[in-house]
């Protein structure tokens, strides 16, 4: 086969393959007996986020020296530790699903951030994984009560736009890698609405929700702390999950999503709007754009 | 599900599934040759930036040398889009050197740089180059080479083992240094100098960013003052 050019592996990596891998995880949940086909659902978004991030990351040794090969760890362990809301869904109830759910993502920023404790000491680290946890745990609490109430499409797609929202701030500016890597995320997600549209058996529920939460919370806390973004910026693009509860009150599948979409473009159109005023400033004091 | 609907993911799949593992393809075929399975290895020809010493190195004497922060340089080359070279330098070096001749094994070397003293002369470029896509300054503030033996070669070079670390990765190296000189400075210290080039495949060091774009190899010069303790 002939060498593949840049360009041609970006689309692959980011676009084709997360897709292909929802697409054949969507088509599988039609197979599986009932009970199961909310944690297989899960467990496809999982794998379509694992596929971007190989393909586009490649693997980590394991175990992962560098943080950012900790969040293809981090992913399927999420849907592994969350798939009991969907199984179990009567065992958990209450309390019960924000402290699992917290606890989860706790552990995962913890995971990720811990590096910076080396600079930051031990009070600035618990500050920064206390921050992005609940960054993380707004939307997860949020989006799992939309998931409950039938919002699939709706929880999927705006993640889809959050995601690819985050993907442009952060590959204009500050990471290439970490945007492709959520552009990659945004084309699972969003290939996750359009199946949850068109195929009754592919339902979320919360551990699928558990799991996009933490595959685009891991990634922008990466960003957030490593590359660094503008706090304002990252503040607004962590709450943008939250903006497909505006559609909460639709009980259509179709205009659901495309209310969470455009929901959801709001606060990531304001970052890269934050994030353009910064570059204009840095690029005012260091005298130029160009590379 | 419509015909169509099961037509779009046979699509998809046939897309997707011959780019599964890309990142091992990409290291074979990419810009900039890679010397695949080499650590750090002495290059040839150095940068080119001026005549090349001749004659026989000098021996430095025995003693603990410590590197002179304003006197060392850490200058770098890499592969532009395969086209040109983009230079760069590391501002903050420190380390030291052991050279004991009644005991060899107590000979060392051992050099820190400081990943955020990264500079390419281009604000942006450097952001770029110190974050999480190259070498990931905040978790991996520094880049380091320590010796496990320090062989002083018949011809007068000096021959070190160890370890070379970047961005948390640990390689085995061997690298090749030629002393310059040893005098007495004006201040009164002794004075030595030596230098070494070498290439490191970034790759292996699990600085992957854009293979297909940027050389895989680094070509590095190290050039070195130190003072006696």
């Amino acid at each position: 086969m002939a060498a593949l050019s840049f360009y041609q592996w970006l689309v692959l990596d980011t676009i084709a393959v997360p897709v292909a891998v929802l697409a054949v995880g969507a088509f599988l949940t039609r197979l599986a007996p009932e009970r199961f086909r909310a944690a297989l659902a899960a467990g496809t978004l999982a794998a379509g986020s694992m596929a971007a991030h190989a393909g586009i990351v490649g693997w980590p040794r394991l175990p992962p020296t560098d943080t950012l090969g900790w969040l293809i760890v981090l992913v399927p362990a999420a849907a592994v530790l969350a798939a009991p809301f969907d199984l179990w869904p009567a065992r958990l109830r209450g309390w019960g699903v924000p402290v699992l759910a917290a606890a989860v993502l706790a552990g995962g920023m913890w995971l990720l951030l811990r590096p910076l404790g080396a600079t930051v000491g031990g009070g600035g680290l618990a500050w920064r994984i206390g921050a992005a946890t609940l960054a993380g745990l707004l939307p997860l609490v949020g989006l799992q009560s939309l998931a409950a109430r039938g919002g699939s499409a709706a929880v999927l797609a705006g993640l889809a736009v959050s995601s690819a929202g985050a993907a442009l701030v952060l590959a204009s500016d500050r990471s290439f890698l970490l945007g492709q890597l959520l552009g990659g995320h945004a084309a699972a997600f969003g290939a996750g609405a359009f199946a949850a549209l068109l195929l009754p058996s592919f339902r979320v529920g919360r551990a699928a929700v558990v799991v996009g939460v933490v595959a685009y919370a891991g990634a922008l806390a990466y960003g957030t702390f490593y590359a660094p973004l503008p706090g304002l910026a990252a503040a607004l693009l962590a709450l943008a999950p939250l903006a497909p509860l505006a559609s909460w009150r639709v009980r259509r599948p179709w205009p659901a999503a495309a209310l969470a979409a455009l929901a959801a473009l709001v606060p990531t159109a304001a970052s890269w709007w934050v994030i353009r005023e910064d570059q204009l400033r840095r690029a005012a004091a260091a005298g130029g754009l160009g590379e | 599900m419509g015909k169509r609907i099961r037509v779009a993911f046979v699509v998809l799949l046939a897309l997707g599934l011959p780019t599964l593992g890309p990142s091992c393809k990409r290291a074979d075929s990419a810009a900039g040759s890679g010397g695949a399975g080499a650590a750090a290895a002495p290059a040839s020809g150095g940068f080119g930036l001026g005549e090349e010493e001749s004659g026989p190195p000098p021996a430095i004497s025995d003693g603990h040398w410590t590197f002179d922060p304003g006197h060392v340089f850490v200058l770098f080359k890499a592969r532009h889009f395969g086209a040109g070279y983009v230079y760069g330098m590391f501002k903050e070096t420190t380390g030291s050197v052991t050279l004991d001749s009644a005991d060899p094994s107590k000979n060392r070397v051992e050099m820190i740089i400081q990943a955020g003293s990264l500079e390419t002369f281009n604000g942006r470029r450097d952001e770029h180059l110190r974050g999480p896509d190259f070498l990931n300054a905040v978790q991996f503030p520094t880049l380091s080479v320590r010796s496990s033996s320090l062989a002083r070669e018949p011809d007068g070079t000096w021959t070190a083992a160890g370890e070379l670390t970047i961005r948390g990765t640990s390689k085995t190296v061997t690298l090749r240094a030629r002393p310059l000189a040893e005098v007495d400075d004006p201040m009164g210290k002794r004075r030595a100098a030596f230098e070494t080039s070498f290439v490191i495949p970034r790759l292996e060091y699990g600085v992957s960013f854009m293979p297909e774009a940027f050389g895989h190899d680094v070509f590095v010069l190290v050039a070195v003052e130190a003072t006696k303790d």
